[in-house]
């Protein structure tokens, strides 16, 4: 089982990546969105503000955001690692993301070209 | 987890819901399954089994109201079907269910490009099946699509547009309609409502809007108004075509149909004003279709790619748009050669029955998927709970499933046909599901598994 800090570390390793990528910043130079990731086991927050292209991670629950990604601490950990596709825990319904239509799949694209591509 | 997350913005109201859940319905093709359905009640019935029809697919909007609280997930169907009948299940189903709406794409674009031709016939249907389809998928590839207020827009302009013509139609026969309780023999009634169930395809694609709602409760609400005003719009042009309008102008023959029956009607009853108001309106209604069907299709091909269902080629990203690509261009290519075989065949009828039988499948596994889930997941909170529990959710599945059949079990090609090309389609990608996908599956799962153990130990060290 995975523990906060695990998916703490699993949460800045996904900033850090989303970063360092070059093609990741190109496309999302406009999408400016904060994300609120809900662990529901262990009742941990934090937040990944998009601004720019730049991804920071910070600990704790936004005042606003635009999506909502909540699951329990071992599907989040998995998912921000890259361990997981994040389509196999959400069509399995253990992962929930909360948002607009667009936002949730621009969130899948970002996990598509970092692991994927 | 329950009502809405904190601090989440949401900007939906009911009348957007509405109108996008009944706007996804209407379609130019339509208009086909109004006059079959009248033909079927020989004319002024017509408004009977597009009545039952609507109230069969109340029902099924509860369904979709109570899944959609359950899993609000924008997979939708795939994913009920999933936790209720297993991923092999889920996974033909919404194949099947996919291919299917890229066939009435097809089907719609034949029957647009005949109206565009008839307002500039310099241009030949399949030129305008073109620039149509291309245009269409220039939006979809920039990531254009009709939402919000151009929905309202669009889909009111529609509904008063319509209502106003054939209130306008039925005043020249001074509101007198003959045999309007006909209600026609009782196994056409029952093929009748079957078809009919063509008129309200599509209403429950507002689901995916669920976690954008300010009201959690307008989803379902949307989604039974939509379906009461879709009753009453169509009860109402099918009233007003059958009392002002020839039979044999509106239906053609078996093997030369109308392809555009509402102009003969606007024709027939307004007069040219009343044509080019029904050419506009026709247009309006076709841009929903197309911009739906191709951004579903190429999102939903997008998915699979990136569930490992189809080659992972198609889940390519186009950076400087931001969508899909590769998928776009894919649907983009099919609806083309679609509508181009349906132009050359005519085989739409097929088409519009195929649609009419896979959606009333689509109902009835929602239906049952509620009636599964009541058990298998019945510790999970509801925010909404269809009425009638589970003994109408079995009797509205096992309906939905007779009427289906009625659909294709018609004495002609076109019904048949349709029932045939379903059972190759389905087939087909069960085969293909049971082959590729799930021993595709079983390896990536244990490739993720290898790659989990070394980066845990990685990252413990890290930690």
């Amino acid at each position: 089982m995975s523990s906060n800090e695990e998916l703490s570390h699993s949460l800045r390793t996904f900033a850090d990546d989303c970063n360092a990528n070059e093609k990741l910043r190109v496309m999302n130079r406009d999408w400016n969105r904060v994300i609120h990731i809900h662990a529901e086991d262990t009742l941990a927050d934090y937040t990944l503000t998009c601004h720019e292209g730049t991804v920071v991670y910070s600990e704790g629950t936004p005042a606003n955001c635009d999506l909502r990604v909540a699951a329990n601490c071992e599907v989040l950990t998995q998912v921000f690692y890259g361990e997981v596709s994040p389509n196999e825990p959400y069509n399995e319904g253990t992962l929930r993301v909360d948002g607009s239509e667009d936002d949730v799949l621009r969130l899948d694209f970002i996990t598509a070209m970092l692991w994927e591509e | 987890m329950t009502g809405p997350p904190n601090g989440l913005r949401r900007t939906i109201g009911l009348r957007t819901v509405i109108s996008t859940s009944a706007g996804l319905t209407f379609a130019s093709s339509t208009f086909l399954v109004v006059v079959t359905v009248g033909m079927l009640m020989g004319g002024n019935g017509s408004w009977l089994p597009i009545l039952i029809a609507g109230i069969l697919c109340a029902i099924a909007a509860a369904a979709f109201a109570e899944l959609c609280g359950l899993y609000p997930n924008a997979a939708g169907i795939r994913v009920y079907v999933q936790r209720a009948f297993g991923e092999e299940t889920a996974q033909v189903v919404a194949l099947t269910y996919m291919s299917v709406v890229t066939l009435v794409v097809g089907a719609e674009a034949y029957v647009l490009s005949f109206v565009l031709h008839t307002a500039i016939p310099q241009i030949a249907p399949p030129i305008w099946i073109f620039l149509m389809i291309t245009l269409a998928t220039a939006a979809n590839f920039r990531g254009l699509k009709v939402a919000g207020m151009l929905q309202d827009i669009i889909t009111y302009t529609v509904v008063v547009s319509i209502v106003a013509m054939s209130v306008l139609a039925l005043h020249r026969t001074e509101f007198h309609v003959t045999t309007l309780l006909h209600p026609g023999a009782p196994g056409s009634l029952f093929t009748a409502v079957g078809i009919a169930i063509f008129l309200f395809v599509g209403f429950e694609w507002v689901t995916p809007l669920a976690e954008e709602v300010r009201d959690h409760r307008s989803i379902a609400r949307g989604m039974f108004i939509a379906v009461i005003l879709l009753t009453v719009v169509y009860s109402l042009v099918a009233t007003a075509m059958f009392a002002t309008t020839s039979r044999v102008a509106l239906f053609g023959t078996i093997a030369h149909r109308t392809p555009a029956p509402h102009l003969v009607f606007a024709l027939a009853s307004l007069g040219r004003a009343g044509e080019w108001v029904m050419i506009v309106t026709s247009l309006f209604m076709s841009l929903t279709t197309f911009n739906a069907g191709l951004i579903s299709v190429s999102r939903f091909i997008y998915a699979s790619a990136r569930d490992h269902v189809l080659p992972a080629r198609f889940a390519h990203i186009s950076l400087k748009y931001a969508t899909p690509d590769v998928a776009v261009f894919t649907i983009y290519v099919i609806a083309l050669a679609v509508s181009m075989a349906v132009y050359l065949t005519r085989s739409f009828v097929t088409l519009i029955n195929l649609a009419a039988v896979t959606e009333a499948i689509i109902y009835s596994f929602a239906l049952a998927t509620v009636a599964s889930l009541r058990k298998k997941d019945s510790d999970r909170t509801r925010p909404y709970r269809m009425l009638g529990g589970l003994s109408l959710a079995i009797t509205g599945s096992i309906l939905f499933l007779l009427v289906g059949l009625g659909v294709v079990m018609q004495n002609n090609p076109a019904a048949w046909g349709a029932g045939i090309l379903l059972v190759v389609i389905a087939v087909g990608w069960f085969a293909y599901v049971r082959k590729v996908v799930l021993p595709r599956k079983e390896q990536i799962k244990l490739q993720q598994k290898q790659r989990r153990n070394s980066r845990r130990a990685q990252s413990s060290e890290e930690i």
